[in-house]
């Protein structure tokens, strides 16, 4: 096997809890044990240390417990960090570690790893990869869901001016003997000096979201008038959205935060599903697809007196809701009593109105969301975000030192590797789009 | 019975270099072509280098090609281009003769060892069991070979526009090209459309140079080869002729404006893609529409400079409408056209049927190289070729292939783009499609290959010596500059406060102040303690390694972690289809690419980082079962 480089992730659920756990794993793992504290730690032994920061600061007492490699879970030297379970303190201590000592481990890289260190059998193969493809698809998720709205736009608009700035550059590298308008020096300084605010924006902004977004979030989806506003307003026990017989009287995907056991969640409610020539309920539609795609899992609502019917099915196909459970809503009218049937696809039998079976549904909600073991949440995904934003303005800066000396070539690489980064964050070809932008802009053609 | 080691299908920049490499191995080899007389012709404009390509140049000459050293021998022109930017993107270029380019190239040629040259149209290839066994010519001879490399250019039904005017290119009535090409689509080879188009051609003493910018040649007189530019050895120079610089005008345009819809590319008769770096100025009139002027290049095309070509005028309206737009043009307003431009449509192999070595990976030691790959350019050609001709000529020796890394060469970088992503426009190189473009210099492409071309058996022992004493005193020099050290407060010191403002703070060596970009090797020398004056073109070469240290460090680190990836290999028999996670677009993509290890596969559009987990996971599982 190859030597891999070392990662590290947090590895208790997000939320407050009572410890977190910290796991590092790969061959620097000895090299952050003398950094953090000093003395070597005997293998195996659990161990009371301070973790401080840069400036010295204690941020934890924590119990540190080494594994020596091949010994550990992963098969490589291990540490596992254990603190008090505030979250502020767990992101304070990773980011003590990160990007100096190791990389924020993808989803179910530690597995992964013990995997291909033999130390799970191989006939468990197949487990481990629906595992590593189950817990990137949460990823993709969560990435997807913090990637809404201003953060995204101001990214993508980030990166089409790096492209840009990068566009002028490598055509001035690539052909000169081309006519290319030359901007002075000075502009370009303006356009560096833009793309570093820029960033730095997009560094404080993500950092606010990682406090901001680590919820779960759930959306309430189904055909009209089957009571989905009912049924959040239920959950919120309060009354905001307009529940009416009118089909179609949400029109707008509204967000709410609930507090369920302690967990916070955001549940989204949303205009019915249905076809819909109402420009403005269309729009409300296109909102809802959104708002599923950047969910955890969909609550699928069906009127049981009308059950699961063709129209619900090819709701459900049509919109790409691949992550749901039905909830079967009004069985005070059906006269059936609460209950959730296991399956492939969960049901639970509810009414809203009269308050029947919730608890259920709330249990169902936390059961199965909050506790995947790989515990991709919001925050990590924004974690990713920060760290990709946080390299490619280290980069920016020193292309402008090179700026200032005229040494094209290496600000252009240190521009590439920027655009790399922040590349990462959104998707791209960074090769071909910056191809595009060179050949659209500049007619090249000695 | 004829029987060869490699046989060479085709006799342009290609084929030439491959037949050249197979035949420099050792190995017994042929070279076939239609015409014998078309050898190293140069079909499109005169000139070998420019940016990017010059580094593919220098990459064949470090492997010991000809393509340097022969339009060293036929320069007109000689510049460096970029001259004041970096080092790592300075690339010279060589304005050649194309007569003498041609009569030279066929000069080497006949005088290779071990390489015969044949003029035949070859009409089939002879396979058994999806491996090469021979070729077979129109006239039914039958040719036996280990490995066949396929060099055909646009040979594969090519088709040239004029205006209205459309004829088979230039070989019509061919039966060869046809058979050919029948013959791989019986095989089921991906075959995809392309275009490119040239500029016409002008009588020079119809032209009224007066007044235009003259353009000469460097005063350094740059060449190409290492044999000449850094080895020390004396090239054959013949006289020089200089470009001048002209423009296109509004009126130019508004005629090509009013007639583009006679061009065949604006009146949907050519429906393949052209590059979009090399648009016709049909193209450069529509799309940059507020550009009221462009740049044209005279180049002269030969020594005895009869005709001229106008580069950037690339065009396939009619003749008349050329002759039309030519005579706005400053200078030109008498001109005579000798040749008018066109458009060339072709077919090429989409290059994904190939592994890393060249070769097909349908039938065995089937090679191709050049434009038939979908790029474009000689130096691209070239480059191809050498490879080609190399891992042909090991399936003969029964010596492990070869194939350059993308952060090693050019070449390398070529052929995984070519392999990995195809080609939907001709592929040209640019030096921003290698990530690696501060290590892969024009300086240094002799120490990047010349060792593994020595290896590979296609480097003279010769040849390899002069790089090894070339070596030998740079690192001398390298080693002398460190041990040199400057106090502060000494007298050099005060030497480089008063010339560069820099104030040291401690004892620095003389290599360290290299890292400084605006100081250079000729600054040192005049420092007192700098000792014997030393070779500068040798000095140069370290100061350049010391100003690009850092990055190759930090490159260094990303290259050993993507060499995980790339030191584990694919097995043929993984089935894509077997791992369910994988999404149906990438299992269609990486049955296509069918990459040799996890390193290529990840270069693959719409392959992530989970996927190439899920991969990693499946070879384990497979590799134990």
């Amino acid at each position: 096997m190859n030597k891999l480089d070392t990662i590290a992730a947090i590895a208790t659920a997000h939320g407050h809890s009572g410890v977190g756990v910290i796991r590092v794993s790969g061959a620097n793992v000895l090299n952050l044990i003398k950094h953090f504290f000093i003395k070597k730690l005997k293998p195996r032994l659990a161990t009371n240390r301070k973790i401080k920061d840069k400036d010295g600061n204690v941020v934890d007492d924590v119990i540190v417990i080494y594994f020596q490699g091949p010994k550990s879970y992963t098969g490589e030297e291990m540490l596992e960090i254990q603190t008090h379970g505030n979250p502020v303190i767990l992101e304070t201590i990773l980011n003590e570690i990160i990007p100096v000592h190791a990389r924020l481990a993808k989803p179910g890289e530690f597995t992964e790893r013990a995997f291909l260190n033999n130390k799970i059998d191989l006939t468990q193969a197949e487990a481990v990869a629906d595992l590593i493809f189950s817990s990137n698809t949460i990823a993709a998720k969560a990435a997807c869901a913090s990637l809404q709205g201003k953060f995204s736009t101001k990214i993508t608009e980030l990166i089409n001016n790096l492209i840009g700035l990068r566009a002028e550059i490598e055509a001035a590298i690539d052909f000169p003997e081309d006519e290319i308008p030359k901007k002075s020096m000075s502009i370009i300084n303006d356009q560096l000096g833009g793309l570093i605010s820029g960033t730095e924006g997009i560094v404080r902004m993500a950092k606010k979201g990682v406090k901001l977004n680590e919820q779960y979030t759930f959306t309430v989806a189904g055909k009209p008038n089957v009571g989905k506003s009912s049924l959040i307003n239920a959950l919120a026990e309060e009354s905001e959205s307009i529940v009416s017989d009118i089909p179609g009287t949400t029109r707008d995907a509204i967000s709410y935060n609930l507090k369920i056991d302690s967990f916070n969640i955001t549940v989204i409610d949303t205009a019915g599903l249905r076809e819909s020539k109402d420009n403005l309920e269309i729009q409300g539609i296109e909102r809802t697809k959104k708002a599923i795609k950047k969910s955890n899992k969909t609550l699928y609502v069906v009127d049981d007196n009308i059950g699961f019917d063709k129209i619900d099915k090819e709701i459900i196909s049509k919109n790409k809701i691949d992550d749901y459970c039905l909830v079967f809503n009004k069985i005070d009218i059906s006269k059936k009593t609460a209950k959730v049937v296991k399956g492939n696809i969960n049901k639970i039998y509810v009414s809203a109105t009269k308050n029947i079976g919730l608890e259920l549904l709330k249990k169902e909600m936390l059961l199965k969301n909050i506790d995947k073991n790989e515990h991709e949440t919001l925050g990590t995904a924004r974690k990713r975000h920060v760290e990709e934003a946080k390299n490619a303005l280290e980069l920016l800066y020193t292309a402008k030192k090179y700026l200032d000396n005229y040494q094209l070539e290496i600000m252009a690489e240190e521009l590439r590797v920027a655009h790399s980064h922040l590349a990462a964050i959104i998707g791209g070809n960074i090769n071909e789009d910056l191809l595009d932008r060179i050949f659209s802009e500049f007619c090249i053609g000695k | 019975m004829k029987k060869y080691g490699v046989i060479v299908i085709g006799g342009g920049h290609a084929g030439c270099e491959a037949a050249n490499a197979s035949a420099r191995s050792g190995v017994k080899t042929l070279l076939v072509t239609m015409k014998l007389d078309s050898i190293g012709q140069m079909s499109c404009n005169p000139a070998v280098g420019g940016i990017g390509k010059s580094h593919l140049a220098r990459e064949v000459d470090a492997l010991g090609g000809l393509m340097c050293k022969i339009a060293d021998n036929s320069a007109l022109q000689k510049r460096k281009l970029n001259s004041r930017k970096g080092p790592a993107v300075q690339a010279t270029r060589i304005q050649t003769c194309r007569d003498t380019y041609k009569s030279n190239m066929q000069k080497e040629m006949q005088k290779t060892q071990n390489l015969d040259i044949q003029q035949a149209t070859v009409s089939r290839l002879l396979i058994t069991d999806n491996h090469i066994r021979g070729i077979v010519t129109d006239l039914n001879e039958k040719i036996f070979c280990d490995a066949v490399i396929l060099t055909a250019g646009t040979f594969l039904g090519g088709i040239i526009h004029v205006g209205g005017k459309s004829f088979q290119a230039g070989r019509a009535g061919d039966k060869s090209s046809v058979e050919l090409e029948s013959f791989f689509r019986d095989y089921c080879f991906d075959i995809g459309r392309l275009k490119t188009g040239t500029p016409p051609r002008i009588n020079k003493k119809s032209i009224n140079y007066e007044g235009l910018l003259r353009q000469d040649s460097d005063i350094e007189k740059p060449c190409l080869s290492y044999l000449y530019d850094h080895y020390g050895l004396k090239h054959i120079s013949i006289n020089e002729i200089p470009c001048h610089i002209t423009h296109t005008n509004e009126e130019t345009h508004e005629i090509i404006e009013t007639s583009r819809n006679l061009s065949p590319m604006y009146n949907g008769k050519i429906d393949s893609l052209g590059p979009r770096y090399c648009p016709s100025i049909e193209d450069k009139v529509t799309r940059f529409a507020d550009k009221k002027s462009h740049q044209i290049f005279l180049e002269p095309e030969t020594l005895s400079d009869f005709e001229v070509y106008p580069n950037g005028l690339s065009t396939s309206l009619p003749v008349e409408i050329q002759e039309k737009f030519l005579r706005t043009i400053r200078g030109l307003e008498n001109c005579i056209i000798t040749q008018p431009g066109y458009a060339i449509e072709y077919s090429f192999f989409e290059p994904t049927c190939l592994n890393s070595f060249l070769e097909t990976k349908k039938i065995k030691s089937l090679f191709f190289a050049g434009q038939i790959n979908g790029t474009t350019g000689y130096e691209e050609a070239a480059a191809q070729g050498v490879l080609a001709g190399i891992n042909a000529s090991c399936v003969v020796r029964n010596i492990n292939m070869w194939s350059p890394k993308r952060n090693e060469s050019y070449l390398g970088v070529m052929v995984d783009d070519l392999i990995t992503h195809g080609v939907t426009e001709p592929y040209r190189m640019f030096t921003s499609r290698a990530e690696h473009r501060l290590r892969l210099r024009e300086d240094n492409a002799d120490e990047r290959l010349t060792e593994a071309g020595f290896n590979l058996g296609v480097v003279s022992e010769e040849r390899f010596n002069l790089y090894k004493k070339k070596i030998s005193k740079i690192q001398k020099e390298s080693e002398r500059l460190e041990k040199i050290k400057i106090m502060p407060d000494s007298a050099d010191s005060i030497n480089l406060e008063n010339k560069f403002n820099i104030k040291l703070k401690e004892t620095q060596t003389m290599k360290s102040l290299l890292k400084k970009s605006d100081i250079g090797y000729q600054d040192l020398c005049e420092l007192e303690t700098f000792g014997l004056t030393a070779n500068s073109d040798i000095g140069h070469l370290v100061a350049i390694n010391e100003r690009y240290s850092g990055y190759l460090k930090r490159q260094d680190k990303e290259i050993a972690k993507m060499s995980n990836d790339g030191n584990i290999k694919i097995p043929n028999s993984l089935v894509y289809s077997d791992i369910k996670a994988l999404s149906n677009e990438a299992i269609e993509k990486l049955k296509k690419v069918s990459p040799k290890d996890l390193g290529q596969a990840s270069r693959i559009a719409g392959v992530t980082p989970a996927m190439i987990s899920l991969l990693r996971i499946y070879i384990k599982k497979h590799s134990i079962n």
